[in-house]
């Protein structure tokens, strides 16, 4: 019995890596809660993964955010914007 | 009187934000689409709302934030329309090349292949990385590589403080495929990194 238990809680590491990306995103059910926890306790290459996952969620948030690029000169769009805007002189 | 002057300034005022803020807006749109034609357009629809929704400019907030503002609810808009007029669908997308991509990383056991994944590398990896302007180039790079949808998708993620929940509503797709092509995305925008910079 309590080994049925362990298998049914026991996932692969295609499922754990899917686990992290899901708790991203929205939370999980308490087994999977347990199942993940579980999996991490046992995998060093998925807490591995999961601090990869974590970085790269760092460096795409900023990314959002940082919007003071180096700038380039768009005369001749500007141009055009200028021409279709409902704008009067 | 009063109507003539707010027009001149109205005019005067846009016509100065374009002069000062196009190549900013248009870097940022480029940047968040890689495509050039697209970008331009973007800023320029951004350009229009500004117009016609001037009178809600009250300068609470400085012209660029505002800008910055509406152009980001463009480029959010341009990659919902991604999902909802598709020239291959997300689903194919996911399926064909999400499973080729599952296959090269997992065993059928659903392990860890042979140095797909290694725990030596990464050590390093920060937010400082950002600042170096190769690894930056790096990611963009990678990130451009990705199928459109896991791209559109991947940035609705971060552009948007929203809930995954809210974005799949919008999206009308299920949160598990929703969360399944974050999954894929990010497991491809890994690899892509291990090769061309953690090597």
């Amino acid at each position: 019995m309590k080994q049925k238990v362990m298998r049914s809680l026991m996932v692969s590491c295609l499922k754990a890596t899917e686990l992290i990306e899901k708790k991203s995103l929205m939370p999980l059910s308490w087994t999977e809660k347990i199942k993940l926890k579980l999996h991490l306790s046992l995998c060093d290459l998925c807490v591995h993964y999961q601090h990869q996952s974590k970085v790269i969620d760092e460096w795409l948030q900023a990314d959002e955010t940082d919007t003071d690029n180096s700038t380039s000169d768009n005369t001749s769009l500007k141009e055009r914007i200028l021409k279709v805007l409902p704008l009067r002189e | 009187m009063d109507n003539v002057m707010d027009l001149q300034n109205k005019t005067a005022t846009i016509q100065c934000w374009v002069a000062q803020y196009t190549d900013t807006l248009f870097q940022w749109a480029w940047h968040k689409t890689s495509d050039k034609a697209l970008a331009e357009d973007l800023v320029q629809d951004t350009f229009l709302s500004a117009v016609e929704s001037f009178h809600t400019f009250q300068g609470k907030s400085q012209p660029k934030t505002w800008l910055f503002s509406i152009l980001n609810i463009k480029i959010a808009n341009h990659f919902r329309k991604c999902f909802k007029m598709p020239e291959v669908s997300w689903q194919d997308e996911l399926l064909q090349r999400g499973d080729d991509l599952i296959e090269s990383f997992f065993d059928e056991n659903g392990h860890w292949r042979m140095n797909e994944i290694r725990k030596d590398n990464w050590q390093d990896a920060d937010l400082h990385l950002l600042d170096i302007p190769e690894f930056a180039t790096v990611l963009n790079n990678c990130m451009d590589k990705l199928p459109k949808h896991w791209f559109s998708a991947l940035h609705l993620k971060y552009l948007e403080a929203k809930s995954g929940e809210e974005i799949c509503q919008e999206l009308q797709i299920s949160t598990t495929n929703f969360w399944q092509i974050i999954h894929r995305a990010k497991l491809q925008l890994r690899k892509c990194l291990d090769v061309h910079w953690f090597k």
